[in-house]
């Protein structure tokens, strides 16, 4: 039969016959692991056939110990057949699926890392990257080592150098804490790794290197340290998510697109969104100031605004469309003040330095703007400052403006809703002149009043916001906070205080003083009388 | 002596005395054990299996992997105590060190007694603080966790070396799955290696 061969089929021959010696060898090697006496295969083959076993077995220690649970293995005296580098290390199956499903087939090598990104995933749907383990193998040789113990001990060292490094990392802690909020999500790939998603800082630890004689095998490790979470979605109209937001007061990564608004952390709104509503950013700012302060109602950052409708009744308040809660309407009439934001539905800036004074009792300033409203009612005016500094009034509590000196700025202020407004001119002091006001009315009455009021066209300029003070839960109760503040704001003048009925009182005692002095001087035997008595 | 020789340095609460020195040593175990050899005929033998097991500490935020062998964590539990009682007996300011020390003992015809040479040492010195109020605990919990980290990633860096000992083949041991007890033996019965934990001094 050999003379039938040809020289070239003769050498194809013996190489088959040597492929398939080394083919069974290698199967033998592999299928009986109890004898293993180390002397059958050759170093080149026992590496090819270690290498993919410390890839999964690698991919197995590190998977494991991002359970989230206490790992423990038994010890034994008698190795099994799954029990590779003397090593118990459980096999999960699909893990190893996923593994083998990475490898695609190829062994992995010189210029072929094997990396294990580890990253953690909220409730929300937002993930950041933990760390990344990377299994490569270079092309620096030690072709003296003996592979068949040296080899095999040194990677089975490598792998306990893993056990106790994963669980040095800070993802470990965060995989023991992982649950309904956040999990922990593992991912496999080849090639070049990836260290961009780990933030700035990221540290890196070298578990191990082994050298053999087809490569130097190097296990390492980067890991992000800086663990604050940086979410996407806070820019988007989305729900709150949990964990750390960092960016309270640091423009956002795509601040190119932000318009140029003032310390907004809350209040963020993309240049080129239509306001439909006109105060669609405050629900924005509610939205978010839901994400940034937990624990406090929405509308604290909004505070309270109230629209004065110069063509309603005086003292009749408007109940803007975007308002939550067309019952909790502060009145805005009356005596009280008048609290006034021309409609400027554009960003946050709006919202803030818009944001008035609210009635508060003995202010001139509002009783003026009463005054001028009514004669006004047909102006819209446009820009806020000017408007406002028609009137003359305080801004803050206890702190004295003149008219000059009032911008928007000045009336952005904390809780200014609150502040007590100070008397300007003794010509608009209500106690000299008392204001030309109708008999008081509750808050509610005269809310429900501006609601159906027929005479009230659409007023663009103002805007009626719901009053919520702070730490103030729904107002189920009949004597709330909010019913609280508003009554205070707006108490009926007393009627003592009233300078029309003072003076209508001091008339008539002035009328009736001649006759009680001839009363007087009649009993005046009397009076006498008495006052020996009391002697 | 050739030996090598490792020195870690650790700042620790009384209470955390005990989990401090248990994951270091731990930790360095784990990396000088092997599974047991079972030698069969014509020359071969096969090695068993080590397993793990994670423990987590109560007083420092902090987990470590040790080898699955209750009685080799009795032989370490008992030598750290004595260590901890020694510190607190001693009147020190809270100062000492406890070393880890893997030698081969050599045997020698009579009338010579066995010579142990040391090949490998391993030095963790303690010093013991004490704080003020809780909140300074729970920092201290924090940072010990950090630092112990620190030195798990300094006792795997000179793994990468390979010890001198465990080039030669490493006949059978007393406890299962592992031979860190204290010594092993060679096929030819020449040389015997063995583990000691000393505690050297109290400063």
């Amino acid at each position: 039969m050999d003379s039938d061969l040809s020289p070239q089929d003769k050498k194809d021959l013996d190489k088959f016959i040597k492929f398939f010696a080394l083919k069974v060898k290698m199967e033998m090697f592999v299928l009986l692991p109890t004898v293993r006496h180390f002397c059958v295969p050759s170093d080149f083959i026992a590496v090819i056939v270690y290498e993919p076993l410390l890839w999964l077995q690698t991919v197995q220690v590190i998977v494991q110990a991002r359970l989230g649970e206490k790992i423990c293995t038994r010890s034994s005296s008698s190795p099994t057949g799954s029990d590779w580098f003397n090593l118990a290390i459980k096999d999960i199956p699909e893990v190893s699926h996923e593994a083998k499903k990475a490898l695609a087939g190829q062994l992995p090598g010189i210029g072929r890392s094997m990396c294990v990104e580890i990253s953690l995933k909220t409730s929300e749907g937002d993930s950041m990257e933990l760390e990344t383990w990377c299994l490569e193998m270079n092309e620096k040789c030690d072709k003296d080592i003996k592979v068949s113990y040296t080899v095999y001990n040194r990677l089975s060292v490598l792998l306990k150098s893993l056990m106790a490094i994963t669980r040095v990392t800070p993802a470990y802690k965060l995989s023991r804490k992982q649950g309904h909020d956040y999990v922990i999500l593992y991912r496999i790939y080849f090639g070049e790794v990836q260290l961009s998603g780990l933030g700035e800082g990221f540290q890196t630890v070298r578990v191990g290197v082994v050298g053999t004689p087809v490569g130097t095998v190097t296990l390492s490790c980067a890991y992000r340290t800086n663990l604050a979470f940086m979410s996407s979605r806070q820019f988007d109209r989305s729900a709150p998510i949990l964990g750390i937001i960092v960016d309270h007061f640091v423009d956002p990564p795509c601040s190119s697109q932000r318009p140029a608004v003032l310390g907004q952390p809350c209040n963020y709104r993309a240049p080129d969104e239509e306001d439909g509503g006109a105060f669609a950013g405050v629900q924005d700012s509610q939205e978010v100031c839901t994400t940034s302060f937990s624990t406090s109602p929405p509308s604290q950052m909004c505070s309270s605004r109230v629209s004065y409708q110069p063509g309603a009744l005086p003292g009749a308040a408007e109940v803007h469309p975007t308002a939550a809660n067309a019952a909790q309407v502060l009145h805005a009439g009356k005596e009280g003040g008048v609290g006034v934001v021309p409609c400027q539905p554009h960003g946050a800036e709006t919202h803030l330095t818009g944001e008035p004074p609210l009635n508060t009792p003995g202010s001139s300033g509002d009783d003026e703007g009463l005054s001028r409203s009514a004669e006004e009612r047909s102006v819209s005016p446009s820009d806020p400052v000017e408007y406002l500094n028609a009137f003359t009034r305080k801004v803050g509590a206890f702190v004295n403006k003149p008219s000059t000196q009032i911008t928007a700025a000045n009336l952005d202020l904390p809780f200014a809703a609150f502040a007590a407004r100070g008397l300007d001119t003794e010509g608009s002091d209500p106690m000299v002149q008392p204001p030309e006001s109708p008999p008081s009315q509750s808050p509610l009455q005269a809310s429900l009043h501006s609601q159906g009021s027929e005479g009230s066209g659409p007023q663009d300029d103002f805007v009626m916001v719901d009053f919520r003070p702070a730490f103030s839960k729904d107002d189920l109760l009949p004597m709330d906070l909010g019913t609280f503040y508003r009554e205070f704001q707006n108490p009926p003048q007393l009627t003592s205080l009233s300078l029309h009925i003072s003076s209508q009182s001091m008339a008539d005692d002035l009328d009736s003083l001649p006759e009680k002095l001839r009363v007087y001087e009649k009993n005046i035997d009397e009076f006498d009388a008495f006052v020996d008595m009391l002697q | 002596m050739n030996c090598r020789s490792e020195v870690l340095e650790v700042t620790v609460e009384a209470r955390q005395i005990d989990e401090a020195m248990l994951a270091l040593l731990h930790t360095i175990l784990l990396h000088r054990s092997t599974g047991k050899f079972h030698y069969k005929k014509e020359g071969t033998y096969s090695i068993g299996t080590v397993g793990t097991a994670d423990s987590d500490c109560d007083f420092i935020d902090f987990t470590f992997v040790r080898v699955s062998s209750e009685e080799l964590d009795r032989v370490i539990r008992k030598a750290v105590c004595e260590f901890k009682d020694g510190l607190n007996n001693s009147g020190s300011d809270g100062m000492g060190q406890i070393s880890l020390e893997f030698y081969q003992k050599k045997k020698s015809r009579w009338p010579f007694s066995d010579e142990c040479i040391p090949w490998e040492v391993w030095t963790i010195k303690v010093n013991v603080v004490n704080l003020a109020n809780e909140q300074e605990r729970q920092i201290c919990r924090e940072k010990v966790g950090e630092k112990l980290g620190e030195k798990v990633i300094n006792v795997v860096e000179p793994q990468r070396r390979p010890a001198v000992s465990v080039q030669n083949h490493l006949p059978d041991h007393r406890f299962p799955g592992h031979f860190c007890e204290h010594h092993y033996e060679e096929t030819d019965q020449r040389h015997a290696g063995a583990v000691r934990i000393r505690n050297l001094s109290l400063y």
